[in-house]
């Protein structure tokens, strides 16, 4: 008795889903998020772009590319660096983590929350920062054997997506949703803060790294390529823990359920049963 | 039939005519194959389902077919359980589950309009309240289909027939204290904590879901160390497989209907528990079973598709039948008038409870401590003297199936852990679903089960006996679960939150 079912949808409606994203514990972070993408975009801080996506230089030797990485040092100072990379990092992440933080801020006197909150920020953002090293280097390897910017955005997408159906990403995830014991007092609280921000962020770095490396190749529209991967990999948090196993990859489906949604003929207009 | 859900108990000892043919329903749902929306065990997957499991208990084989991905994705593993979800999903799965046992009914020659009983166990005009109906509890159907096995009695349950405390397991009697809750939702409150779909990170526990809804799922289902099995009932995994647990959640269902005709309470208003939850819909069969369809928290409410009647919402529920001329209250909706509680004091290491009980000290903030201190003792103003005290046990993790928990704060120095006195009590719990809410792969992520105490009367007695240090409160928590010392239950931590 059990078939293809057109009209019952695993995902709610995508205006709830934005109205909620609107209020606490998201309202905060979503913010934060919007301010990071804000600042990319108007301070024009990516200046490193050109080394991974120039269209210009297809087939760079390793040579060409240590060249003109030198030169990319030389004029960029490294705090120009960590500045973009950072405010890539807040654009994209920060939303991901509403609920651990409310996690951490409930757990916490009143008086500490925002010295509980700045130690789990420093933790979680701390290990993706260092991550940007490893990363970059990823970035760059995948752009020497590419050849072209466009192959290496191309290949970059299709390990994101592959990656995202393999069930390491899952096994991941489901450890970034464990809580882990705040302490209410002293230096012990601010460890705790710190520790598990770190944990979360750690585990963070395994389920996304891959989505990481696709707005690294997009010179145009890379503000809007960081807002469509953070998208996507807070659509994967928001699935949930699950049972680790290979899965259609959220882009995926969530691209699917959209379809299904808005243009299956009779989708609409309660053919679900909602009362309206 | 009735038009209105009616008490179990009210309609005759034994064999009436509901439970029988609730029992005919059922033996026809079994035959169907799980790959049937409308068989016994889809209906129970969409609860929880864990392949291995099911395997392990025999109640599907490694060969068996399984619906399709895409039809389980939505359908199944749906219980909300520590959310502001967990009445309106399972009014909906009640409601749908009713209407295909009453239409299997017609189709086996009864009558139309079968209406799901509910069991009315703190009824107590009733002497035989407390007991499993009968009907629960006879080997075989009733002649002429006297050699059929009687589904209703036919699964696991090792634990009680008559419900009452359970001193092995260190659960309380059940009672009707959830139901002076006023706000519906909230980390203390009547129906839960507001939650996504999947609620790993925010869950806790409603009162309502604690006591009576988790003690008499494990109360009936057993659990070991204290009964020789884990019961169907004591399990998300299992529990719609035991046909009491319909009978069980309907009246809870009833308990919540109650609670929003009483005076004072107020129900939750707001988009996302009505429409909600964003992220993932609920789902259920469509009647004839060749579809599924959604519902939402809206559609469980008055007028919707899938509210129910219930012919007394006064026996065995606390709220008083109004005075003759009186006015019936109607619901109102509206944020939680409590605030969100504040922790103001914890412990400083995680516990552990293996088959031993656990003492740990809590300590206050310094204001916080001296503000309890003076707002519950002698001489404070009524303004302090209405804010609440609680103590929360934060992620209770373990791998047994179920179990139960109590905590006392300050027993006297030196007493033993026998004949605990029950003044120094701050709550108990039956751990419902202990191993599945720990599960990492699961949907509660492996945070375990978060309990909030309200030990108010409690802090006031211990002030007036002036025994009650905010620098060095000593909780000591007792655990009877089947992993013992080799896999003991976790606490992450024990705090104290007040409003």
């Amino acid at each position: 008795m059990t078939g293809r079912s057109r009209y019952v949808t695993e995902a709610s409606s995508p205006f709830l889903l934005l109205s909620g994203l609107a209020a606490p514990p998201f309202r905060g972070p979503m913010l934060a998020a919007g301010a990071g993408l804000a600042a990319s975009l108007v301070f024009d801080m990516h200046g490193y772009l050109p080394l991974l996506c120039d269209p210009a230089a297809n087939h760079p030797s390793l040579g060409d590319i240590v060249a003109r990485l030198e030169l990319l040092i030389a004029i960029n100072r490294p705090a120009d660096f960590a500045l973009a990379w950072l405010a890539m990092l807040v654009a994209m992440m920060t939303p991901l983590i509403a609920l651990p933080l409310s996690h951490v801020r409930n757990s916490s006197l009143a008086a500490r929350r925002s010295r509980a909150a700045a130690g789990f920020l420093l933790g979680y953002f701390g290990c993706w920062f260092l991550a940007g090293v490893p990363l970059f280097a990823a970035a760059l390897a995948l752009r020497l054997m590419a050849g072209s910017a466009a192959v290496a955005l191309a290949a970059a997408v299709v390990l994101s997506l592959l990656w995202s159906a393999s069930p390491l990403p899952q096994a991941a995830r489901n450890r970034a949703h464990r809580l882990r014991r705040i302490g209410l007092f002293g230096l012990a609280a601010d460890r705790d803060c710190f520790a598990f921000g770190a944990t979360v962020g750690c585990w963070c770095i395994a389920s996304c790294w891959a989505w990481m490396l696709v707005p690294l190749f997009v010179t145009y529209g890379h503000s809007f390529a960081m807002l469509a991967i953070s998208a996507i990999v807070f659509g994967e948090r928001l699935r949930g823990p699950g049972p680790v196993r290979w899965r259609a990859p959220a882009a995926l489906s969530m691209t699917l359920g959209w379809l299904r949604r808005h243009r299956i003929p009779d989708r609409r207009g309660g053919a679900n049963g909602y009362v309206q | 039939m009735a038009s209105e859900r009616q008490d179990a108990w009210k309609l005759g000892s034994g064999w009436n005519e509901t439970l029988l043919w609730y029992a005919k329903a059922v033996v026809e749902l079994k035959k169907l194959p799980i790959t049937d929306r409308r068989s016994w065990r889809y209906l129970a997957a969409m609860h929880q389902f864990d392949r291995d499991l099911w395997i392990d208990l025999g109640i599907i084989t490694a060969t068996t077919a399984l619906p399709p991905d895409e039809d389980t994705g939505i359908a199944w593993n749906q219980c909300q359980h520590s959310s502001f979800y967990f009445l309106p999903w399972h009014r909906g799965y009640l409601a749908r589950f009713e209407q295909i046992i009453a239409a299997t009914i017609v189709s086996i020659k009864g009558k139309p309009g079968w209406k799901l009983p509910y069991w009315n166990y703190l009824d107590a005009s009733n002497p035989d309240a407390r007991k499993i109906p009968g009907a629960f509890l006879e080997e075989f159907l009733p002649a002429p289909d006297g050699h059929v096995r009687n589904p209703l009695q036919d699964v696991p349950r090792f634990g009680q027939k008559v419900l009452g405390p359970e001193p092995r397991l260190h659960i309380d009697d059940i009672d009707l204290a959830a139901m002076d809750e006023t706000d519906f939702t909230g980390s203390v409150s009547f129906g839960g904590s507001q939650t996504l779909f999947s609620n790993p990170e925010l869950g806790v526990r409603g009162q309502l879901e604690n006591v009576p809804h988790g003690s008499v799922h494990v109360l009936v289902g057993g659990a070991r160390p204290a009964n020789p099995g884990n019961g169907y009932l004591s399990s998300f995994y299992t529990a719609g497989l035991d046909p009491l647990f319909w009978l069980h959640h309907c009246n809870i269902d009833r308990l919540w209907e109650a609670w929003m005709t009483k005076a004072g309470s107020n129900m939750e208003s707001g988009k996302q528990w009505l429409d909600g939850p964003s992220g993932r819909a609920f789902a259920v069969p469509k009647l004839d079973g060749t579809d599924l369809e959604n519902f939402t928290a809206r559609d469980t409410l008055s007028g919707g598709k899938f509210h129910v009647g219930y012919d007394d919402l006064h026996a065995g529920t606390g709220v008083p039948v109004p005075p003759v001329g009186g006015v019936v209250v109607a619901t109102k909706q509206g944020p939680a008038r409590m605030a969100e509680p504040q922790v103001i004091g914890a412990n400083d290491e995680k516990v552990v409870l293996g088959n031993n009980p656990a003492e740990t000290a809590v300590r206050l903030a310094p204001e916080a401590g001296g503000a309890v201190v003076a707002a519950m003792g002698p001489g404070a103003d009524m303004a302090a003297k209405a804010k609440r005290l609680f103590l929360k046990l934060e992620n209770i993790r373990g791998v047994s199936t179920a179990g139960g928990l109590k905590a006392y704060v300050n027993l006297p120095v030196g007493q033993g852990s026998e004949n605990l006195p029950q003044d120094r009590a701050a709550g108990s719990a039956a751990l419902f679903g202990l191993a599945s809410a720990s599960k990492t792969d699961g949907p509660h992520g492996g945070n375990g089960i978060t309990l909030v105490f309200d030990i108010t009367d409690l802090a006031r007695r211990l002030i007036g006996l002036g025994d009650f240090d905010p620098e060095h409160l000593r909780v000591k928590i007792i655990s009877a679960h089947e992993g013992g010392d080799a896999d003991p239950v976790t606490i992450d931590r024990v705090s104290v939150l007040r409003d």
